[in-house]
């Protein structure tokens, strides 16, 4: 399994929440939106690119806007791999999280 | 594959130059300025902080800007100690002509280098005027004695 990096995990976590109509401006407004920082587009295609070579997101050619002067977007969608390693990082965070046992 | 490779793999891609410069379209329309091109330099470096850095070499330019903008190459400035008035009369940040106490300052006893103006005492005077020249145009000196009045 891909091991992924924090702002990898929130990319797969925005594209995971636009369900399949993620594009590289939606998901950067999303990222913005939630971590309350200012991100750079490049930062964000730079890691869809990473995350798309490890097979954890799947991307096709979506429909053009004219707010995009015609052009088309590229949608990003989190594969079962992608998720399957969310999955696995949220269960690191728990079990790192989680109180240590007693020792007696 | 390194980012700038594939910067360079995503240039000669139709689909993804379409893409890139649609999301470009689309923030252009709502973005300000500096933001967008913050956004197009993170864009072709693919920093994940650049757009901070543009923004914050925005500001300092623009206060740059400003600073030189309040400071005009010409200008007379007239100030005051315990020994009296004096006039210095700048151009840029240097000091050209000088008045002291009334009197014209001779260019002989006007000393300047590095950041620092001397106008030397003439007859009668108690002693030099140092006056220290700030990068931002403002300067400081240290207060002369009052002068005694001639005894008569």
């Amino acid at each position: 399994m891909s091991r992924i990096g924090a702002f990898e995990e929130l990319v797969l976590l925005a594209a995971l929440g636009l369900d399949g109509s993620g594009y590289g401006v939606s998901i950067r407004d999303e990222l913005e939106a939630e971590t309350g920082e200012t991100i750079s587009l490049g930062a964000v295609y730079a890691t869809l690119d990473r995350l798309e070579r490890k097979g954890l997101v799947r991307s096709t050619v979506g429909s053009a806007t004219a707010e995009r002067g015609g052009r088309r977007k590229r949608v990003y969608r989190v594969s079962a791999a992608g998720a399957a390693a969310l999955r696995a990082m949220q269960r690191i965070r728990s079990q790192l999280g989680a109180p240590a046992p007693a020792r007696t | 594959m390194p980012d700038a490779l594939s910067l360079v793999a995503w240039a000669l891609n139709p689909d993804r130059r379409e893409e890139v410069i649609g999301d470009l379209c689309e923030l252009r329309a709502r973005e300000s300025v500096a933001a967008f091109w913050g956004d197009v330099l993170g864009v072709c470096l693919r920093a994940p902080r650049l757009r901070r850095w543009a923004g914050t070499a925005a500001a300092l330019l623009l206060l740059g800007v400003a600073v030189m903008a309040r400071d005009p190459r010409h200008r007379i400035v007239t100030a005051r100690d315990a020994a009296g008035a004096f006039v210095l009369e700048f151009d840029g940040l240097r000091v050209v002509r000088a008045t002291l106490d009334g009197a014209p300052v001779a260019a002989e006893r006007l000393v300047q280098e590095n950041g620092r103006v001397v106008i030397r005492g003439g007859a009668g005077n108690a002693g030099d005027l140092n006056i220290r020249l700030r990068p931002d145009g403002s300067f400081y000196w240290r207060s002369r004695a009052p002068q005694n009045p001639p005894t008569p």
